[in-house]
């Protein structure tokens, strides 16, 4: 019985590869991410689990445990009817247009969350552009409450995360053999079964990996709901504050954020497990 | 190998081991990596802004020379702060500025140090702003306010009655969760008929069947202090609670608002001194040159239109300034001392059922 050769190679061999490369940013991420979520960790238990119990019977839990379920979801799924048909724009645009779309989706992605929020808030306020424009073409008479409730929350957090949703289907659209278009279309299909049986599927890889980031990335919003909502748009990371400025409970709110990491973990776990996107679709 | 200790630019000292070492502890000792505190510096958290460059200009500049002891002056005080700085043995703050439920709640969780009253001469003071750990100054209160082009004179409100009157006062109000909303159930209570001094131990029943009566609708939260005003002035709210500082600088900016202080709370800032200071003694020296020098006291109420514990400085001040300033006796009448024993003992179950109540959850 003869074993398959197995390369080995000495550490100092392996310090040589560009593996070592990695070790200042290894140092980096150390220490400015796993070192606090160690200490959050180590917050959460100091009572044993009395801030656990103390955060699960906490009657406000339920309830904006639900608003963020909630208003992630009704994010995640404006999101991607919006992204899908931008990132199909994108992807049959000639170079120029496609670059301009680029630019005009990748510019607020850099643009800070605050000045975004802000440019919201001023934009749908009472006396606001979008208010003194419907009154002044007739369409109303009143102004509209556009602002502080939720309406306004799911319109901010759906354009923060719409680049999380446009990207993964894009690039999934970027693998797609046109040819297997051409084909289905040479052989009788119309252009809406072609799109339904053909395009769509090859996409869905692309529509669950940016569904469920965009889901992600929904569910630990703080600054939105504060700016955007009123109180009654709470979502986890507000009540994560409260425990912080408020009661000043900081176990409670490690305890709070850990079992929001833990839950934010399983999905991201199973992001992992989706289909991969290939060129003859999901793998 | 001598290249290790080269003094740098600053002339200070570094080793290379060193800095790779502080680099990895920066995230645990935070606070280590701060200018050493030598015997001559301390820390004084305050609020910060307009507020801080006053302190400065009336009494820091003066307490530096005189003493020769140097003051950090930093913003954002605040009780998450106060108990990570007692939490280290090298805090960066020494005196600290704390709202009465935050002042009571830190000196039950011992995160304060008994108040030196051989420093702090606290005679200069009226007895009710001194306590155990403590002594209050920056007196402020809250007050209704709004927008003269939206609320004419003769419709003006005189108290929480009227405030939450809709018909006769259309438009929305701008109430605040500053401070997790302190105050708005007083003003619930106020107008459903309640006395200012018949308020503790709140009727929370009364208080949240007061607030269902405005509706959840009528009423927009105001997270910092400069929101009211800013809610006014675009008639985005017809009514605000807001704070008289607010008011009077908004109008010396060109805008036209009106305030009433009747059935407003007088609230102020305790000052502190963190348990694990390495200087209380300079701290203190610097709380009671916040309270005993009467002429800068005046200086500073003329300023701000805050109140100081030294009330012999109302007596200093031109008579324009001082009618607004909220320890003259002359507002005690229309003024409320809100209780804050009552705040700290029941802040977080009664903050929890106003929470309930703004999410729309039967509590």
């Amino acid at each position: 019985m003869t074993a398959l050769p197995v390369e080995r190679r000495t550490l100092p061999e392996q310090l040589r590869g560009p593996g070592w490369l990695l070790a200042p940013a290894a140092l980096l991420y150390g220490a400015m991410a796993l070192a606090p979520l160690i200490i959050i960790l180590q917050m959460s238990f100091s009572e044993g689990f009395g801030a656990y119990v103390r955060v699960l019977t906490n009657p406000l839990l339920a309830p904006i445990l639900a608003n963020t379920i909630v208003i992630s979801a009704e994010t995640t799924v404006a999101a991607m009817l919006l992204g899908y048909y931008l990132a199909a724009t994108i992807w049959r645009s000639g170079p120029r247009t496609r670059m301009i779309l680029l630019a005009m989706v990748l510019l607020p992605f850099w643009t800070s969350g605050l000045v975004k929020n802000f440019a919201w808030a001023v934009l749908l306020q009472d006396k606001g552009l979008i208010n003194q424009a419907l009154q002044a073409s007739g369409l109303t008479h009143a102004p509209l409450t556009l602002l502080h409730n939720r309406f306004a929350v799911i319109l901010g957090m759906t354009h923060y995360v719409l680049p999380f949703a446009i990207f993964p289907i894009y690039s999934n659209m970027l693998a797609i053999d046109r040819s297997l278009e051409r084909a289905a279309l040479s052989l009788g299909a119309t252009a809406a079964s072609t799109l339904w049986r053909v395009t769509l599927p090859l996409t869905l890889p692309g529509v669950y990996a940016g569904g469920l980031i965009t889901f992600i990335v929904s569910t630990s919003f703080y600054l939105t709901p504060v700016i955007l909502g009123s109180q009654k748009d709470m979502m986890i990371a507000n009540l994560v504050d409260t425990y912080t400025h408020e009661t000043v409970d900081f176990a409670g709110a490690s305890a709070l954020a850990v079992m929001l990491m833990v839950a934010v973990s399983v999905l991201f776990a199973l992001y992992q497990r989706l289909p991969k996107e290939s060129q003859f679709g999901p793998l | 190998m001598t290249t290790a200790d080269q003094p740098d630019l600053l002339g200070r000292t570094t080793s290379r081991r060193g800095v790779v070492g502080a680099m990895l502890a920066a995230p645990f000792v935070m606070t280590s990596c701060a200018p050493a505190a030598s015997e001559k510096t301390i820390g004084f958290a305050s609020t910060g802004g307009a507020f801080n460059d006053i302190l400065r200009r009336v009494w820091i500049d003066d307490f530096e020379k005189q003493t020769g002891i140097r003051v950090n002056l930093s913003s954002n005080t605040s009780l998450t702060q106060t108990k990570l700085q007692a939490k280290t043995d090298r805090p960066q703050w020494d005196v600290v500025e704390l709202t009465g439920p935050w002042y009571v709640l830190a000196a039950q969780q011992g995160l304060l140090l008994p108040l030196d009253t051989d420093i702090v001469n606290v005679k200069a003071t009226s007895p009710q702003f001194v306590r155990p750990y403590g002594v209050e100054y920056a007196m402020f209160n809250d007050c209704i306010a709004w927008d003269r082009r939206t609320v004419s004179d003769r419709l003006q409100p005189t108290g929480w009655a009227d405030f939450w009157d809709t018909k006769t006062r259309p438009g929305k109000r701008s109430l605040n969760t500053v401070n997790g909303g302190a105050g708005t159930l007083e003003m619930a209570l106020m107008a459903d008929g309640v006395a200012p001094d018949k308020l503790y131990p709140l009727d929370l029943d009364r208080a949240f069947r007061s607030l269902d009566r405005l509706g959840p609708g009528n009423i927009i939260w105001s997270q910092s202090f400069q929101e009211p005003i800013e809610r006014l002035m675009t008639q985005e709210v017809s009514l605000a609670s807001s704070w008289p500082f607010r008011v009077t600088t908004a109008n010396k900016d060109g805008a036209n608002l009106g305030m009433n202080f009747n059935q407003c709370s007088l609230a102020g800032d305790w000052l502190c001194v963190v348990k694990t200071s390495r200087n209380p003694q300079a701290a203190f020296k610097l709380i009671n040159t916040l309270i005993s020098n009467t002429a800068a006291c005046a200086e500073f109420s003329r300023l701000t239109h805050y109140g100081t514990p030294n009330l012999d400085s109302l007596k200093l001040m031109p008579k324009e300034d001082a009618d607004l300033t909220p320890t003259n006796p002359a507002l005690s009448d229309k003024l409320y001392v809100p209780s804050d024993d009552y705040w700290a003992q029941n802040l977080e179950a009664v903050s929890t059922r106003f929470k309930q109540w703004q999410l729309g959850v039967a509590s």
